[in-house]
């Protein structure tokens, strides 16, 4: 009985010892020759984030003329150096209401400055371009964008390359009830070719696998569907847009930074 | 001095596994004494797992019409004489008939890839309405491009329209799918834009036992010819109750 006791009892400090022991091991190392060269391992995960990409486009827009909501325009771009594009039934209009809008609540503001494409009659697109550079992708570029989806819309990236090519991501956002940022690495995307002037899934019909991004004229969404007007049925809303990665210059004398 | 420490075990830990015994007694006891207590009363129940599920109403294959290959929809592609065809939104004529029933790789079946703008269609039958409650379900076999997503609509006797949260994506070939509407989540759906309806709000549990018309719709313009973006619809199998119109 005694014994089995002792037995007992060692086995305990024995594992209490052993434990206690693994992070000094590492501290040993320090007092016994300062800096030694390969003491430590490098932990990967804590390498320095100065590899992330940088901001090189945003947009949060403006309300002008000050109402609630109007057909979006150029207008409403608050960037100089921004182009603002529409495709499919984007360019909007009124009498009878169609296209992407632009909505500014008054206070108590619920929901941020954004476009939406409830009142868009058939599938409508909207991209923003740098006027001076291309937008470089490729390696961790990513994207962020403040949005609200209703119904069974699903919000998509979209992309136009340098040789004029139209991609649709397969990210989605989908139903919300309130605003959210959301953010996507472009690596992690799969691409289809997209027909711009419908705007709907191009007829090959084929993944685009590792398109090249490393000159993006263009970028903006989609849902691929049409809007079901006003009241919380079905359509997007896009608030503020952000993307991060390189800037390509167009030509020779652009700025480098020019849309941020 | 073995033999003493097992007996003073055994009396210290017999209280303890006396409980323990006295406790799975318990438990075991309880199904069977609430049955026969059911019994007694004539309240036995079928437990919930027991259920029935439900039988097939009709199948609905279409039927390829003159001039043939492919071309509009119309009543002459429906092969049931119970059913009818009912076509809708903006784009509703586009809908077109494809396909031949002794082609496997290109079976009859319902397309929209010409369809400019939203599409949907639904199939009502003559003789009743049909009981999708339950474990009434649905099965068919469809053909996704692109981005597109099949989804499941119904038409309620009291005229309401909605549409299901179930989906059937991208797929390289012909596929069977099933699913149980009752499980669904569905919205109202505006038939005439084939759009969500503007209230935004999802019908939880809504009373599918006096389903009007079934049918489908991907919310979603075609891509036209080639597979870009469209669905293709097949054979349609419905189980569930038919339910006599008043």
């Amino acid at each position: 009985m005694a014994n089995r006791k002792f037995i007992i009892v060692a086995a305990a400090a024995f594992a209490v010892t052993l434990t206690f022991a693994q992070a000094p091991a590492g501290e040993a190392a320090k007092g016994e020759g300062g800096k030694k060269e390969g003491a430590f391992k490098v932990n990967p995960r804590a390498l320095p984030q100065n590899n992330k990409p940088a901001l090189v486009l945003s947009e949060q827009w403006q309300q002008i003329p000050a109402d609630v909501e109007h057909p979006v325009t150029q207008a409403s771009v608050t960037n100089p150096n921004l182009d603002l594009k529409l495709y499919g039934d984007g360019v909007g209009g009124t009498n009878p209401d169609h296209g992407v809008w632009i909505v500014w609540h008054e206070q108590p503001q619920t929901e941020p400055l954004h476009l939406w494409t409830g009142m868009c009659k058939s599938n409508c697109a909207a991209s923003l371009r740098d006027k001076y550079n291309f937008l470089d992708l490729r390696g961790l570029a990513y994207m962020r964008w403040d949005v609200r989806i209703a119904g069974l819309h699903l919000l998509r990236p979209i992309v136009k390359l340098a040789d004029g090519t139209w991609l649709v991501g397969d990210h989605t956002d989908g139903l919300n009830t309130d605003w959210h940022p959301s953010e996507f690495s472009f690596a992690d995307v799969r691409w289809r070719k997209l027909d711009i002037t419908k705007v709907v899934e191009a007829a090959d019909g084929k993944w685009v696998d590792n398109p090249d991004l490393s000159k993006v004229d263009e970028i903006g969404f989609t849902d691929l569907m049409a809007g079901s007007g006003h009241g919380p049925g079905g359509w997007s809303d896009v608030g503020k847009i952000e993307v991060f990665g390189k800037a390509v210059p167009r030509t020779a004398n652009a700025p480098q930074t020019s849309s941020k | 001095m073995n033999q003493r420490r097992s007996v003073n075990n055994a009396v210290r830990y017999l209280p303890l596994s006396l409980a323990c015994a006295g406790l799975a007694c318990a438990l075991f006891a309880q199904e069977p004494a609430q049955e026969r207590v059911a019994k007694k009363e004539g309240t036995a129940k079928k437990a919930p797992g027991k259920q029935q599920r439900a039988k097939l109403l009709f199948r609905e294959e279409w039927k390829q019409f003159p001039p043939g290959g492919e071309h509009p929809m119309t009543q002459e592609g429906v092969a049931s004489p119970n059913l009818e065809i009912k076509l809708y939104g903006p784009a509703a004529k586009d809908i077109r008939i494809f396909g031949e029933a002794t082609d496997e790789t290109n079976p009859t079946h319902l397309w929209t890839g010409l369809c400019e703008a939203t599409c949907a269609a639904a199939i009502r039958d003559k003789n009743g309405y049909i009981d999708l409650s339950g474990l009434g379900r649905v099965r068919w076999y469809v053909k996704m491009a692109g981005f597109h997503l099949l989804r499941p609509i119904v038409k309620l006797a009291d005229g309401t329209w909605l549409v299901g949260d179930h989906t059937d994506g991208l797929t390289a070939d012909w596929i069977e799918s099933e699913f149980t509407p009752s499980a669904l989540r569905w919205r109202k759906l505006d038939i005439k834009a084939v759009t969500e309806a503007p209230d935004g709000k999802w019908l939880d549990n809504p009373d599918l036992s006096k389903v009007e018309e079934f049918g489908f719709t991907d919310l979603m313009r075609g891509s036209g010819h080639g597979p870009g973006g469209w669905s293709d619809v097949g054979w349609i199998e419905v189980y569930g109750k038919s339910v006599p119109r008043e």
